[in-house]
């Protein structure tokens, strides 16, 4: 029947790393991971938590979207490749507008993380 | 990838995708192979992991932003399908819309043909027209010399039936006279050769000696569209132009309404139509010529009105008629020039039909709420009917908004093949509807072109059908339950009917109301008028144009009694005569009238409607003569006579009573008055 409506996946959102990651942070770790080489969806996940110590863990339901999205904007490029298996995967790649993003991205994550760093370090909520 | 890209491309995406989603997948669970579970585990664990791979897809099509467009082709291909289930409804909904979108679509052409459209020239918004009918030569000799003052370009056209058979039966046609400026000041640039140009526009014809520009249907029609054309001869009244150039297909001449075959220039008046001892241009008070001028840029109507008023006494001072009563004078003299805009275009047309097209437009608007209603009905019965469905498809998870833009999708669908048939039956109507107009003695011609006006018209129309009477149903869904998908709530459902639709039925019964008695009062004007005593007899009566231009005026009388006289003897013909004046051709002639002795009148109050018959007239139109006689052969070279009607007697002599009365004609002698 073609008007039935998928069904939402609402409960996979809640343990989502969304909801431990500020809006649009995903993103800038993507680039990051992406900036020195190429990797497929499965390894980006491996190196988010990796490199994290295992406290950026991002669903399927969250990465795919955030690749595509990037990708439409023409922030990473992708084409199919053989990988170090052997098999085929999905390689993304940084395009030059991507290195820029991400650079911008990244300036302004740090003027942020100082900024709200100072207001936090406050002692007695005076200077 | 654009949208429409990532539109188009939905299923090699989805499999890209798939195949990517696989990978992850296979590459978790040899990871967690390699980390200890056995196959079964490490896939069940990596499956879990995935959050669901359809909800994954899900997630990635929205960041597509093509869904609602994928929602709603699938909404138009389930329309169809189920459509296709209820063809008497189909065709009932479509034939229904087809007429109300066809009527609205073919007045709103006219409309568009008649009021909107602007003329097809160079910044049409420029052009002012100088107000009340027509001049005299000698009066636009005057305003081009001095429109540099007031303006950027002056031109000026009369349009005339011309003779373009070369001896024997006359081959008539519509003839436009221009002045030389006419088509580059409105910016008209040749389909063929060139167009009628300054040089042309001298008396008697300029180098190329009397040349012609011919109108491109007239081109197709009577020469094939040859393109070897140029330089033939054209005989207009016997005498020989020269053809040019073809004008544009678009073009159709600065009226709207009426259309040309041969525009030739204004200078060559003299060699068409040899008239008495003085020259058409140089009569002044020969009124024949209309007069458009083109702004400048950024020059406003009152600025050129104001600066035109300046140049008035100069214009009027040089072009003073000659036989003129004084009071006439005076008011020529002082009578302010205005100009008024010319965008769309000068029209008898526009004048005649401005308000029947409104008051038309307005009453296929009615028609087509009707038929809005009338399929908002149809949808109404079968949404009930489809109670059922509507609310299965609640329960497997729809909302009632995707239901409601299935509803409004299921009546676009039905609104296509509508427009379709509306779309041939505006085409086919407005084009009846102008033959309709036309009448023997002047055609109509509209430029009735499927354009994007009128396809934007239809389509907006379309659409604001569709949802006017696919909100109807859709909002009723809102009151469908999930729940009335179990047991046997259908039946409930369908005895509430009344709620929505009863005020539909109301309306619809009130707008086909208010359409019969409109009907109905058209029928009554329509059966008054042709009941109407029009004060002769026609059936059995038959008129025939003679075309004497090629007669010397001398011998013009005597061929026409002539004339008359043979044709009351063809065997079957009861009787024959000739007038000058044909009645309800829409000709007139008329002048002022004196009665020796009566009060004074003035203006219209002492004007008339004349003819010239010969005798047998009254006879052969079947028009009682009250008192009195007929004319007869003697009263050709007797004393003046004249007959009158009742009218003219009651109102100039106050008596129906008019046998033996004098009365005289301003412009010849005087005439004693005679029979009815």
């Amino acid at each position: 029947m073609p008007i039935l409506r998928r069904a939402r996946a609402k409960g996979a959102d809640a343990d989502d790393v969304r909801s431990d990651l500020p809006q649009g942070t995903l993103d800038l770790l993507i680039l990051k991971v992406l900036a020195p080489e190429p990797l497929h969806g499965y390894a980006i996940a491996q190196r988010l938590q990796q490199v994290s110590r295992d406290v950026v863990q991002v669903q399927q339901g969250t990465l795919y979207p955030a690749l595509h999205r990037l990708e439409q904007r023409g922030y990473l490029s992708a084409s199919w490749k053989a990988s170090d298996t052997g098999r085929d995967a999905k390689f993304y790649k940084l395009t030059k507008q991507g290195h820029a993003q991400l650079e911008s991205g990244t300036a302004s994550w740090e003027r942020l993380a100082a900024a709200v760093g100072l207001i936090l370090r406050l002692e007695g909520g005076r200077p | 990838m654009t949208w429409f890209g990532r539109f188009r491309r939905r299923t090699a995406l989805d499999r890209d995708l798939d195949r990517e989603l696989q990978d992850h997948l296979e590459r978790r669970t040899q990871a967690l192979m390699a980390a200890g579970l056995t196959p079964a585990q490490a896939r069940r664990q990596a499956a879990i992991e995935s959050g669901g791979a359809e909800q994954v897809k899900e997630a990635v099509r929205d960041v597509r932003g093509t869904r609602w467009a994928h929602d709603f082709a699938q909404d138009v291909r389930y329309g169809a399908r189920s459509l296709r289930k209820s063809p008497g409804l189909l065709v009932a909904a479509v034939l229904s819309m087809g007429l109300g979108i066809g009527a609205n679509t073919a007045i709103f052409s006219l409309v568009d043909a008649v009021l909107l459209r602007a003329l097809p020239v160079r910044a049409p918004q420029e052009l002012v027209v100088l107000e009340n009918d027509s001049f005299t030569n000698p009066i636009w000799e005057e305003m081009r010399r001095l429109a540099p003052a007031f303006s950027s370009g002056a031109l000026a056209w009369s349009e005339e039936r011309l003779d373009l058979s070369n001896g024997g039966e006359t081959d008539p046609a519509s003839g436009l006279w221009v002045s030389g400026s006419f088509f580059e000041t409105l910016g008209v640039q040749p389909a063929l050769g060139r167009l009628i140009d300054p040089a042309d526009d001298r008396r008697g014809g300029g180098q190329d000696g009397p040349t012609v520009a011919i109108s491109h249907a007239f081109w197709q029609r009577r020469f094939g569209g040859d393109p070897a054309v140029i330089g033939r001869t054209l005989a207009i009244s016997g005498v020989p132009f020269t053809i040019v150039g073809v004008v544009p297909a678009r073009f159709l001449g600065p009226s709207v309404g009426r259309s040309f075959d041969v525009a030739i220039p204004i200078g060559t008046v003299d060699l068409v139509k040899p008239g008495g001892p003085q020259s058409q241009l140089d009569g002044r008070s020969t009124w024949w010529l209309s007069v458009m001028f083109r702004l400048r840029t950024d020059q406003s109507i009152d600025a050129a009105t104001a600066a035109l008023r300046g140049v008035q006494p100069q214009i009027r001072e040089a072009t003073l008629p000659t036989d003129w009563p004084a009071e006439m004078l005076t008011r020529y003299l002082n009578e302010p020039l205005e100009l008024s805009p010319a965008a769309t275009g000068m029209s008898e047309a526009r004048r005649h039909y401005r308000e029947p097209l409104l008051a038309l437009m307005g009453i296929v608007g009615l028609v087509l709420l009707v038929a809005c209603a009338n399929v908002a009905n149809l949808l109404l019965a079968r949404a009930a009917a489809r109670q059922h469905e509507l609310s299965a498809r609640l329960a497997l998870g729809a909302s009632h908004g995707r239901l409601i833009r299935q509803l409004i999708a299921e009546s676009l669908v039905l609104a296509l093949p509508g427009a379709v048939v509306g779309l041939t039956l505006a085409l086919w109507g407005s084009r009846f509807l102008v033959a309709q107009l036309a009448t023997s003695e002047s055609a109509v011609a509209l430029a009735l072109p499927l354009d994007w006006r009128l396809l934007g018209f239809l389509t907006g129309l379309s659409i604001a059908t569709a949802l006017a009477f696919g909100l109807a149903p859709a909002w009723r869904t809102r009151r469908v339950d999930a729940s009335d998908a179990v047991g046997h709530a259908t039946h409930s459902r369908v005895t509430r009917r009344g709620a929505v639709s009863g005020p539909l039925v109301v309306g619809q019964v009130a707008l086909s109301l208010v359409l019969v008695v409109v009907a109905a009062l058209l029928g009554r004007t329509f059966s008054a008028l042709a009941t109407r005593d029009l004060g002769f007899d026609p059936d059995d009566l038959h008129t025939v144009g003679i075309e004497l231009r090629r007669t010397a005026m001398e011998a013009r009388p005597e061929l026409a009694t002539r004339l008359g006289e043979a044709a009351a003897r063809i065997p079957g013909v009861r009787h024959g005569a000739v007038s000058v004046v044909e009645p309800m051709s829409g000709m007139g002639w008329n002048g002022p009238i004196t009665v020796p002795g009566g009060p004074q009148r003035s203006g219209r109050d002492r004007m008339s409607m004349f003819n010239a018959i010969t005798p047998g007239w009254f006879a052969t139109y079947g028009t009682r003569v009250i008192a009195g006689r007929d004319f007869d052969r003697r009263d050709d070279r007797g004393a003046p006579v004249a007959i009158v009607n009742e009218a003219f007697a009651r109102h100039f002599f106050g008596t129906p009573a008019a046998v033996g009365r004098r009365v005289v004609m301003e412009t010849g002698p005087g005439r004693p008055s005679c029979g009815r």
